[in-house]
């Protein structure tokens, strides 16, 4: 218990007790239970990779239906949800290259939401910095501090990003010196 | 060699900045975490830099809480909702497609492939043979086309009609298949298909039509044919006067020669003509010049060996065009009198010819579960709902009807989901009518008719009042359990903000797995009520196995979720829940019993994993929900 209870949904969900008993009669099922669980995550990662909006949600769902199709044909899945990140994370890669990235999408949002009255003075320019060194990453450090930020092991990283675990970390403390950059230099 | 130092002897060079992070988020192995540790405690330059990582890590976990969706992404649950159908649309969409197509090309491809090979080697043989026969038989036919008596052919008929009249404990089954032609625009429409069942015992007759994929089942009697043809052979293809005109002489829709007599009677003329064609007798029976009925001609086509009739002809024009319609027999044989065949005809009489008015039995309406018996019709259905889920969570019910027939009628709450069981009721046979709305449907003249049994308790009626429920989010409520799951899933490695994920990723899941047991106890509970020991006392082995096989689905799936879900919750929640309720529920436990356990468990779950409501003891709530769960999933 001390390494940290990591959340298996696959075994949780008793995917496995489907395959087993049922063949994919309960599959619909339990994928959207899967999805209730998960999208919020993977939206997110998705929206924030791809930067269309319109879209992110489309590429979650059809993630989510090529998870079925994997179950349903009796394919194991090792770890579902790196699975599922891995996945979209690809159509996402995928919808930059076709259709470009909209590039000022953090600073598009701060602008909208400076005019929120609610949005207090010191968050605003916590948030113009970290969006200013946000913007000095490059892809693959983004990606993998998001990963990570969403709670995905250095394992699950690589296997989402196809890269090796090393390589995972020394991109995370690059991102990491990339954000905490400006702080330091001040110290 | 000399030259290169021993890496053990060296004074241990700084940390570098891959195995600082890893260290950060606990990615280390042991071997490594311990020098790491080990060297961080005396090195001041490594400790600076691992905070100056850390703050870095608190600054993006605060921005990427604080990023939002864009708006038009539309609530949590509407996407979930919106997730659901496109699931269950891609479901049937992919697999069952095709294996419906296998099943049914296997068979007609083997049926096929023999044939077509022989053809194709033997092809001038075979091209010869053909030939030759198309030659006799024209040469013959010529020689055999004389003119004979239709009253002779109708005479013998008859004949042939009571020696195939279904005999003690039989029942004869006669199909036709309507269709309506317009020669002037070359156009053949099929209409629908009819079948008559005619009982040995009384002269009940019972006419089921299928039309546009709905089957439609009504018991007539020679008395009622009349009013009820109408009911039987309801088409809006077939001309109303050519109706009025069938239902005025009683006709049964047979092509039986006595029910052919029928349409004669009322013809207004006498003549008659008849030749042999090809084997068959064509028999004309012009009508009376202006027949109300429009009708112009009755053609009955027999068989010229054994004197069957093979189709029945009605000509008539509509708009000044010529129009025929054409009853063909599709089907025409005896088969024992089952016990389902029979309540198709006894079911509408329960106490016949008291009153006075016939019309009375002839309502269809739905029968209880007190005063009706299941038939293996009812299982198959049962079957089909259980196999697509459409058991648990829906408010479907099977309603036996009076006729004989049944009737599947309730709400689901999506369309895609109706869309699949519509589609996999259609392999059940018999008579069945599917009336399934969705919650906007239902409009105040549509009635849901009451459920066949009696509510099954007042708390347990409405098992979808489960689903509503507001599940774990991450607004600024917490669930009662919220500290107790925080301690657990928090470690050196992980930020509040994962923690908090997991948290809630967990509450959601012990949610719905709460909710599911519950369903299928619930849908356990309702399988007890419609299968009875007094309903099925009189169904075959086969449907009995079947039955029971719906039961222990779902005791299964009870047993296999509560224990689960114990296992989950005590690897997680501090408690001292080792103590039992008693022993566990073994695999016979009484429906009702298990169905209280399991509502007991989702009230529980709901009040410790939900931010609803606050239990005014958790811990003892826990306990309780352990020992709840440990005694179901035995």
């Amino acid at each position: 218990m001390s390494d940290g209870y990591r959340l298996n949904v696959s075994e949780m969900l008793g995917l496995e007790e489907v395959q087993r008993h049922r063949g994919s009669q309960h599959l619909e099922q339990l994928i959207v239970e899967l999805y209730a669980t998960l999208r919020n995550p993977l939206l997110s990662y998705a929206y924030q990779v791809a930067c269309s909006s319109g879209d992110a949600e489309d590429l979650v769902q059809i993630a989510f239906l090529k998870l079925y199709d994997q179950l349903r044909s009796r394919t194991p899945i090792e770890n579902v949800r790196s699975w599922l990140y891995r996945v979209v994370h690809n159509a996402a890669i995928d919808q930059v290259r076709h259709h470009g990235r909209q590039e000022n999408l953090v600073e598009e949002w701060l602008a909208e939401n400076s005019a929120r009255p609610s949005s207090a003075e010191d968050d605003l320019i916590l948030q113009q910095r970290i969006s200013h060194s946000l913007s000095l990453l490059n892809e693959r450090e983004r990606h993998c501090l998001l990963l990570r930020a969403d709670g995905l092991s250095y394992k699950e990283i690589a296997e989402v990003l196809s890269i090796s675990v090393k390589a995972v970390s020394v991109y995370l403390v690059r991102g990491l010196k990339k954000i905490g950059g400006r702080s330091e230099s001040r110290a | 060699m000399n030259h290169v130092p021993d890496p053990k002897r060296v004074l241990a060079p700084h940390l570098q900045d891959h195995e600082l992070i890893s260290h950060l988020d606990g990615e280390l192995s042991r071997s490594d975490r311990q020098r790491v540790t080990l060297h961080l405690e005396s090195c001041w330059d490594c400790r600076s830099r691992l905070s100056s990582l850390q703050s870095s890590i608190e600054k993006l976990i605060e921005f990427r809480k604080t990023f939002p969706f864009p708006s038009e992404y539309g609530t949590h649950e509407m996407r979930v909702e919106q997730s659901r159908s496109r699931v269950l649309r891609h479901a049937v969409e992919t697999a069952p497609e095709v294996n419906w197509w296998r099943r049914m090309a296997d068979p007609v491809a083997s049926a096929f492939s023999a044939p077509v090979e022989w053809l194709t080697r033997y092809r001038q043989p075979a091209l010869a043979v053909i030939v030759a026969s198309c030659l006799l038989i024209t040469m013959f036919t010529d020689v055999w086309t004389t003119r004979v008596s239709a009253e002779t052919v109708l005479v013998r008929m008859q004949t042939y009609d009571s020696a195939h009249q279904p005999g003690e404990g039989n029942i004869l089954r006669a199909s036709m298949r309507v269709e309506k032609i317009e020669p002037r625009r070359d156009r053949t429409r099929e209409v629908e298909k009819v079948t008559v069942l005619r009982d040995s015992l009384g002269d009940h007759t019972v006419v089921e039509s299928e039309r546009a994929g709905v089957t439609n089942n009504v018991l007539i009697t020679a008395a009622t044919a009349g009013d009820l043809l109408p009911r039987a052979v309801g088409s809006p293809e077939l001309a109303v006067p050519v109706l009025q005109f069938l239902a005025s002489v009683r006709w049964i829709p047979d092509l039986s020669p006595s029910e052919f007599r029928k349409i004669l009677s009322g013809r207004g003329v006498d003549e008659n003509s008849a030749k042999k064609v090809a084997g068959l007798f064509e028999l004309h029976f012009p009508f009376a010049a202006a027949h109300p009925s429009t009708i112009t001609e009755a053609v009955y086509v027999v068989d010229a060996r054994d004197y069957a009739p093979v189709r029945m002809s009605l000509l008539t024009t509509e708009a000044g065009s010529p129009v025929e319609y054409r009853f063909i027999r599709s089907e025409f044989r005896v088969e024992p009198r089952t016990t389902e065949l029979a309540r198709l005809f006894s079911s509408n009489e329960p106490a016949p010819r008291t009153a006075s008015s016939a019309p009375r039995s002839n309502r269809v309406v739905p029968l209880t579960y007190l005063n009706s018996t299941a038939s293996e019709a009812e299982v198959a259905v049962a079957n089909v709902l259980h196999g697509s889920d459409a058991c648990l969570g829906e408010e479907l019910h099977i309603f036996p009807m009076s006729d004989g027939s049944l009737l599947v009628q309730g709400l689901m709450d999506s369309g895609a989901r109706r869309d699949a069981v519509r589609r996999a009721l259609k392999s059940v046979p018999g008579p069945l009518t599917i009336e399934i709305y969705l919650p906007r449907e239902l409009k105040s003249g549509t009635q849901l008719l009451k459920p066949p049994d009696e509510p099954i308790g007042p708390d347990a009626t409405e098992p979808r009042a489960a689903i509503g429920t507001t599940l774990a989010d991450l607004s600024n409520q917490q669930i009662p359990l919220h500290d107790m799951l925080y301690r657990h899933f928090s470690n050196e490695s992980s930020t509040k903000e994962e923690t908090e994920r997991q948290v809630n990723a967990f509450s959601n899941e012990v949610v719905t797995l709460a909710r599911q047991t519950f369903l299928h106890a619930w849908a356990l509970k309702r399988l007890d009520r419609e299968f009875s020991g007094k309903r099925t006392s009189s169904l075959p082995p086969t449907a009995a196995q079947a039955v029971q096989r719906m039961r222990e689905d779902h005791r299964r799936w009870i047993a296999t979720i509560s224990h689960r879900q114990a296992q989950t919750l005590g690897s997680v929640v501090e408690s001292s829940a080792t103590t039992s309720l008693g022993a566990s529920v073994d695999s016979n436990a009484d429906t009702d019993t298990l169905l209280r356990l399991a509502q007991e468990q989702n009230d529980l779950v709901r009040t410790l994993f939900t931010i609803s409501s606050r239990p005014t003891q958790p811990s003892a709530s826990v306990t309780r929900l352990l020992a709840l769960l440990r005694q179901m999933g035995a």
